[in-house]
């Protein structure tokens, strides 16, 4: 006779949201970006409307929902492009474009994290914005939270502004179905 | 002459990236920006050898295309490569149900997609 799977501990899932969305903030990062330096104190200040490129994208969910955002400079951004592109593409397009891949692929990350707590989403296609002044202003102040990155080439900003139903707790199963490892081909 | 292959993703970067990669390894690339674009090119172009195809995409998605395009018969034996940010296993499922070959998970690594390409191409 098997044994019932175990849990870990219950976590809220804020909490879990957060503390997955920063480990995904952080492992792109590193994909993509010049060397992480540290990650500043949270709850950070908004960043300055001077670094005005920002890619925003919603999800929404049974159990949670809500906005994330990416806020740096365009030339952060263009750094952050693909080694075997970045020499190609210059313009305003193109560094928009590419915020936006970030912000999907960012959620993305988190959404496969948050899977091993039962908890999965819709997400919805990223926005890009770039303006002479850029100022997010999240939906709601009580529930929106800024955190930053220091890098080599200055600093990424990150907004999330998640709801729940009232203090919902999670846990993380053991014995949840492996999600698909980033890079590999899963031939069928 | 050189294998056709559609790269399907809303982010003009990620088709340059997949494009390039393919083109240097002597593939011949179109694109489509959404899945409404890749079931019209994969309608217009009967010599395609494979599609790779983002999941998340704004007028109509991945799973949705790859659903439409198979359920064309002409296409039984047209290979569908995912490539998305997305790694949960019920969507990898309905992929493999629906007919997909393979899925991978952004980011990828340029030599794994051209030799999957390569294979699935042969």
């Amino acid at each position: 006779m098997t044994e019932a799977a175990t849990t870990l501990e219950d976590v809220s899932a804020l909490g879990a949201f957060e503390a997955r969305l920063t480990e995904a903030f952080l492992e792109l990062m590193r994909e993509y970006g010049d060397v992480v330096k540290g990650i500043g104190s949270s709850p950070a200040p908004a960043p300055s409307p001077l670094e005005n490129v920002a890619g925003v994208i919603g999800f929404a969910g049974d159990l949670m929902a809500g906005t994330i955002g990416i806020q740096t400079t365009p030339e952060i951004v263009h750094a952050m492009l693909p080694e075997t592109v970045r020499a190609r593409l210059h313009t305003a397009t193109c560094v928009r474009d590419w915020m936006g891949e970030l912000a999907n692929q960012l959620l993305g990350r988190t959404k496969n994290k948050m899977l091993r707590y039962g908890v999965t989403f819709q997400m919805s296609p990223p926005t890009a914005v770039t303006g002479t002044l850029l100022n997010i202003m999240p939906s709601s102040s009580d529930t929106a939270q800024w955190s930053c990155v220091e890098t080599d080439a200055g600093q990424i900003h990150l907004l999330y502004d998640v709801r729940t139903d009232g203090e919902l707790v999670l846990q993380e199963s053991q014995d949840s179905e492996t999600v698909a490892p980033e890079g590999d081909l899963v031939l069928f | 002459m050189s294998k056709k292959i559609l790269v399907v993703d809303d982010s003009a970067t990620v088709r340059q990236q997949v494009g390039m990669a393919l083109s240097q390894a002597g593939f011949e690339v179109l694109e489509a920006v959404d899945g409404i674009d890749g079931a019209g090119q994969v309608a217009a172009n009967d010599d395609l050898k494979l599609v790779i195809c983002d999941v998340n995409m704004p007028r109509m998605n991945g799973l949705e295309m790859l659903e439409q395009v198979k359920d064309d018969g002409s296409n039984a034996d047209l290979p569908v490569i995912m490539l998305t940010t997305e790694g949960d296993p019920a969507l990898i499922a309905r992929a493999k149900k629906a007919g997909a070959k393979g899925w991978i998970v952004k980011p990828f690594k340029a030599e794994l997609l051209v030799n999957a390409a390569r294979k699935l191409t042969a």
